[in-house]
């Protein structure tokens, strides 16, 4: 076999478990008798069966793909995977999610910051803070007085200050 | 003639102080994102929308015109400084333009790419404000069927000439349309796709799958490539300023790029690559010294800069005619005139014509403002690049998560980006492109409702999309841009395999 199995034709089976799962469950939405044919179901179906030849497609190309054209592929570019980088960023918007409704916009901006400029190979966590929850503080401030639109200031501090 | 009546029309909406300021905001804006790499109009316009939705239409449309003529200067400038194109529009600039700065001669490269671009975006204008009638009569002629066919030839395009293969641009297309499903089915009132969560009933907007892709993708990308994230920024001597020579040689390729990119910005899946390609293949075959390019002719700069901005003008007549957006920062703008309530297309000139001509004409106005900012303040944006990576990221990170979290404080929203996200790292990774993704995720539902439409009104005949001249003309030219494209892609793969 001259081509292999590798990250894209993973991504192949996907689109084809994908369009599957779409259009098992495109059956389930209700459909009244009188427009079968022209209803909600008939696109999702649709878009299913492309995603399902899709990924079989995909699946095709990367398994029989002739060597030369994989070989070039990775030749031009050798990636450097750089994972601890990589779940570092990734961490900024996972702690922004967890953060900012008990500990406030300000302080969830401070973690997202700070984390994606240490991925980026910043080294000065105590000043990323910093900037981070300035930012905040001016967003938060210029939201509710410029928008009227309130952003969370931290239930942890709600309870504390007897909230 | 007519066009005169419009645009003096235009320029009466444009020159109020008010709105004169807001195309000075667009532009200025549009040249700093254009410098700022990871950051590109689609971009920026995805996470204005939220913020502008309480702004005058005509106000905000001015700004984005101006954003989207301003970062195409301002990407060129990247180009030619750090070898990284702002925007894929300025790919090109890098060959030629970088190995001028390497050689000491950066200012007339980021001379001559502002003038292109100037006399482009100029002659760009008037084309789109004379054609732009001419279309909507055409567009007049449309029923259901042939705006679905268009769609359809979209599609085709998008898949056909974005992206390394027609395959993963056709895979990325429906991911962006199966995105689209979600929410709830606008002509029956079903959900659809929403596993019973709430959020999802409207389904994820294009701001929010925008920025996931383009912003925390991108991010989470270059965090996960040590390699791509060291460059060196090439000083700039003096102002940018052009010889004599430097003038003959570019004056051509000025209008050649023009004449290339303009119509390529009209076609689905124009985007400005494309005819910068073409440009410079075009300025290569051309020109009298041909060993020139590659080590730094002027004319590889001219050329494609010029056809770059000519293309942003080509990518409005449809977009303002028939409401197709050809490029993913004209879908974000679609998105934008569906936020207002405003339907681009033949009725948008009639009922909303100080709009329509108000943005042409500031259109104009932005482009002459764009020289000005462009040729002598030059080694002002330069100082844009030294901002320290980590903090450009971080800030980045931060209005991405803004303009998702701060309109609805949605958690649903944030897991959202978080997992499209990583679904942009992980197209990036793969080479698949990302344009198309959101050209689906507009579309999709635009598509399905033609479609539905074109088949209620003929009960039920699925052969009108046949029957009717446009439609079937539309849909054999997709079906001849597909096999074309995957047959000059199989004849390369030959081709390499023989060599």
């Amino acid at each position: 076999m001259a081509g292999r199995f590798n990250a894209h034709a993973l991504l192949g089976l996907a689109l084809v478990l994908i369009g599957a799962g779409l259009f098992i469950s495109a059956q389930d939405i209700h459909v009244s008798p009188a427009v079968v044919l022209l209803g909600p179901r008939l696109f999702p179906s649709i878009v299913a069966v492309a995603l399902v030849v899709l990924g079989i497609a995909t699946i095709v190309v990367e398994l029989f793909g002739s060597r030369d054209a994989a070989e070039a592929e990775g030749a031009a570019q050798t990636p450097e995977n750089d994972w601890p980088s990589f779940l570092t960023a990734l961490a900024g918007p996972t702690l922004f999610l967890l953060t900012v409704e008990p500990l406030g916009f300000a302080v969830a901006t401070a973690l997202l910051f700070a984390a994606v400029a240490r991925a980026f190979g910043s080294r000065r966590l105590i000043l990323d803070l910093g900037i981070g929850i300035l930012i905040g503080a001016v967003i938060l401030v210029a939201f509710s007085y410029g928008l009227g639109l309130v952003l969370p200031l931290g239930s942890v501090f709600d309870s504390l200050l007897g909230g | 003639m007519d066009v005169f009546s419009n645009l003096a029309h235009g320029f009466a909406v444009a020159f109020t102080p008010l709105n004169l300021l807001w195309s000075l905001v667009g532009v200025t804006l549009g040249t700093a994102i254009g410098i700022l790499p990871g950051i590109g109009p689609a971009l920026t316009i995805a996470l204005l929308l939220p913020v502008t939705y309480k702004l005058d239409p005509t106000a905000a449309f001015i700004m984005f015109g101006g954003l989207y003529y301003g970062a195409m200067y301002g990407s060129s400038t990247t180009a030619i400084l750090i070898n990284t194109p702002g925007e894929t529009g300025s790919l090109v600039t890098t060959i030629d333009g970088n190995k001028m700065a390497r050689k000491g001669r950066g200012a007339a490269a980021l001379a001559t790419s502002a003038i292109g671009s100037f006399v482009a975006g100029l002659i760009g204008t008037l084309l789109l404000a004379v054609l732009a009638p001419e279309v909507v009569k055409l567009a007049l002629l449309f029923g259901p069927a042939d705006y679905f066919s268009l769609m359809v030839v979209a599609f085709a395009a998008v898949s056909a000439l974005l992206g390394s293969s027609v395959l993963r641009g056709l895979v990325s297309l429906f991911v962006g349309i199966t995105i689209g499903l979600i929410g709830i089915d606008q002509q029956t009132g079903q959900s659809r796709f929403t596993f019973g969560i709430l959020e999802l009933q409207d389904g994820l907007g294009v701001v929010l799958v925008a920025v996931a892709l383009f912003a925390v993708g991108e991010a989470l990308y270059l965090a996960s490539r040590a390699d791509l994230r060291r460059e060196e920024i090439i000083p700039v001597k003096g102002r940018a300023f052009m010889t004599r020579e430097d003038w003959a040689r570019s004056w051509k390729p000025w209008l050649r790029g023009t004449l290339i990119g303009f119509p390529f910005g009209a076609l689905p899946a124009g985007g400005a690559e494309l005819p910068t390609f073409i440009s410079y293949k075009v300025e290569k075959s051309l020109s009298k010294k041909p060993e020139e390019f590659g080590e730094g002719a002027i004319e590889g700069v001219a050329g494609p800069e010029a056809a770059n901005n000519a293309a942003v003008a080509g990518v409005l007549v449809p977009l303002l005619t028939f409401g197709l957006p050809t490029s993913s920062t004209a879908a974000i703008m679609l998105a934008a005139f569906q936020q207002y309530g405003l339907q681009p297309g033949p009725l948008l000139f009639s009922s909303n014509s100080a709009l329509v001509w108000g943005l042409i004409a500031s259109l104009l106005i932005g482009n002459a403002m764009l020289l000005v900012l462009n040729l002598p303040l030059v080694g002002l944006w330069v100082r844009l690049l030294y901002i320290p990576k980590p903090w450009l990221y971080g800030g980045i990170s931060v209005f991405a998560m803004l303009g998702v979290y701060g309109i609805n404080r949605s958690l649903v929203d944030v897991i959202a980006l978080i997992l499209l996200g990583l679904l942009g790292c992980m197209m990036r990774r793969l080479d698949y492109p990302i344009a198309p993704v959101i050209v689906g995720l507009i579309l999709g539902p635009l598509s399905e409702i033609q479609f539905r439409r074109a088949v209620q009104i003929s009960q039920g005949d699925l052969s009108v999309f046949f029957t009717r001249p446009i439609s079937a003309a539309l849909l054999t030219i997709a079906a001849l841009m597909l096999i074309g494209a995957v047959a000059a892609h199989w004849r390369r793969s030959r081709k390499a395999a023989l060599a």
